[in-house]
């Protein structure tokens, strides 16, 4: 999938989660405390769902300490998942 | 009450670990007059029943602390050990054959006791533990094996890497009465409040991951390994039954062992000072 592709999906699947997060929705807006505030429960849910979204299984080597920093690292991790499949 | 010191006295002795579990029970007879301990006590109960309870909570916590110190300790990592009575791995070695599972512990019996026996399995395992405190010759060459759900970096990893770890074909073991998340249930029992974390049920169901629910145990002064059979996940349950269902389930393996077991509270090092 090209990254604009695993972009959108990203996004569409983040607005139908509820969060307390007002702005918007950009690469560098933080998953967790300080932007959508989502925990490990919420992290898990929402990977999951972008698994089955998009059709990449995640890939344990690509997952780095910061890959669920910010959308713009969740984005990348899915699509270096992708590369390998 | 047992004087302040001791403990510190027996721990530096050059005798064997079992010998000083056997002082640490001279000393445990004193702790009825531990002040702190008999308002505990008297606070709960329906908790503290047995004539000799206190007694026996202060040798827990006290053994407890002599494991904890040991275990880490490179000279005395491996005598330690041996105080397991002969393991009892066939519930888990069943588990294993059948492929990924959860093991599902809890902050009672000897400290790190579980995961340091775990470690010389040789099995795929990650264990999810509060990394500080212990020295860097633990962790060296198998730093993956490990997650901390209290630093800030782990919370948020914490149940991605374990369900990647178990699609993987690995073994995770991790404690639900420690933070996962923060989705809980608690509920009211003999005076105390218990809250437990929804991480574990949560793989479990999204995964459709089994799990055993295990301990180390004090037996005397040696340590047992008690597991509950394999549990597979209620997938007709809605999530929210299913996560009730879960917690009941580990509330009826743990129960026992609160009400009957002094020695294994460990939640009592909160109360005792050594």
């Amino acid at each position: 999938m090209k990254r604009q592709e695993i972009a959108d999906a990203t996004y569409e699947t983040l607005r139908s989660f509820k969060t307390t997060y007002s702005g918007m929705l950009q690469e560098d807006t933080l998953l967790g405390f300080g932007g959508l505030n989502l925990d490990s429960l919420g992290c898990l849910d929402l990977v999951l769902q972008l698994e089955s979204v998009t059709g990449i299984t995640m890939r344990t080597e690509h997952l780095t300490a910061d890959a669920l920093e910010s959308i713009g690292s969740l984005i990348d991790f899915l699509q270096c998942s992708d590369h390998d499949a | 009450m047992p004087k302040l010191g001791t403990w510190d006295r027996i721990v530096a002795l050059s005798i064997p670990i079992e010998d000083k579990l056997r002082l640490l029970r001279d000393c445990a007879k004193d702790a009825g007059h531990d002040e702190a301990l008999s308002r505990w006590a008297q606070h709960h109960p329906r908790i503290a029943m047995h004539d000799n309870w206190c007694e026996r909570a202060w040798w827990g916590v006290a053994a407890g602390e002599l494991v904890r110190k040991n275990i880490y300790d490179p000279s005395t990592h491996d005598e330690t050990l041996g105080l397991l009575l002969k393991a009892d791995w066939q519930i888990l070695e069943e588990a294993r054959r059948a492929g990924p599972f959860i093991i599902a512990t809890a902050h009672l019996g000897p400290p790190q006791f579980l995961m340091n026996a775990l470690t010389h399995t040789g099995w795929f395992m990650l264990f999810w533990t509060n990394m500080s405190g212990k020295p860097s010759w633990f962790y060296a060459g198998r730093e993956s094996m490990f997650l901390d759900p209290v630093i800030s970096s782990g919370r948020s990893m914490l149940l991605v890497k374990s369900a990647l770890h178990l699609r993987s074909g690995g073994i995770l073991l991790g404690a639900a009465d420690h933070p996962s998340g923060e989705r809980t249930i608690a509920f009211e029992q003999w005076g105390r409040r218990w809250q437990f974390s929804l991480g574990l049920p949560t793989l479990s169901r999204q995964l459709n991951i089994p799990f055993v629910f295990c301990l180390a145990l004090w037996s005397g002064e040696r340590v047992l390994i008690q597991c509950s059979g394999i549990n597979v996940p209620d997938q007709a349950l809605p999530e929210q039954q299913w996560h009730e269902e879960w917690v009941r389930k580990y509330w009826a393996f743990l129960e026992p062992i609160i009400r009957n077991s002094p020695e294994n509270l460990r939640f009592m090092r909160q109360v005792v000072h050594l």
